[in-house]
């Protein structure tokens, strides 16, 4: 039987991705909270979440193209 | 959310003084640029780890992302306790809340005819020309001393804590 170690890699590589998206959303559910619950107002609310939330995002769309990348 | 009660006004809000939330920020996009360095920095990395990274360049990129966003994701959690750590003072008490961590969180308040004294320690060059320091409030009731540290202006907490507390008392006087 053989055995393709970067192939492991890749498949620790994919772990790797679903712990960061776990951990982001996480992280921004408790983190929201506390910016909902405690003294922010509004705008400034909403400025922190898009940033937040959008470079997030971003950098696990970047992560999931190079996964998507690493595959193929 | 500090709740108000009828008649009570927010006159001040205090928070740490920026600088070392900002000094703070600074090390996280400095560790942040660590992997980009490295891949930057082609004479500085031994050739070993310059053969993985050429041959396995989107793995590189992947990782740093990841770490990237670990780093992203502690610089708000770092922004957020500093944000969420202040030291309020309303016409009718003071309340000081300390975001230790995200799940440790104390909230301490006194009305001002509680307060008994208030001392405003600045110490250091750096401290006395930027003008922070630390407040200490000596309060009458189960919280004895309230303190907040490295504050902006704690000369200006000082005076508004006393023009509110002798306001109170001759609005006090008057109603009697």
């Amino acid at each position: 039987m053989s055995f393709d170690l970067s192939r492991v890699f890749d498949l620790f590589l994919l772990g790797i991705f679903g712990i960061a998206a776990i951990i982001s959303t996480a992280m921004g559910v408790i983190l929201n909270y506390h910016w909902t619950h405690y003294e922010l107002s509004r705008s400034k609310i909403t400025t922190v979440r898009v940033l937040y939330f959008g470079v997030s995002l971003l950098i696990l769309g970047i992560m999931g193209a190079l996964l998507i990348a690493i595959f193929t | 959310m500090i709740n108000l009660l009828p008649g009570e006004e927010v006159v001040l809000v205090k928070r740490h003084y920026w600088l070392p939330i900002v000094a703070e920020l600074f090390v996280f996009l400095v560790i942040a640029l660590i992997p980009w360095g490295i891949f930057m920095g082609e004479q500085f990395t031994p050739p070993t780890v310059r053969g993985w990274i050429d041959a396995n360049t989107a793995r590189f990129f992947f990782l740093s992302c990841g770490w990237l966003l670990a780093i992203w994701i502690l610089s708000f959690i770092a922004w957020t306790n500093y944000y969420l750590d202040t030291f309020i003072v309303t016409t009718k008490r003071i309340i000081d809340v300390d975001q230790v961590g995200l799940f440790a969180r104390t909230i301490a308040e006194a009305p001002l005819e509680n307060i008994q004294d208030v001392r405003v320690e600045i110490s250091g060059i750096l401290a006395s020309l930027i003008n922070y320091g630390d407040i200490h409030i000596q309060s009458a009731g189960a919280t004895k001393e309230f303190a907040a540290h490295s504050i902006p202006k704690p000369q200006e907490v000082k005076d508004t804590v006393f023009r509110l507390r002798h306001t109170n008392r001759i609005q006090g006087e008057a109603a009697q």
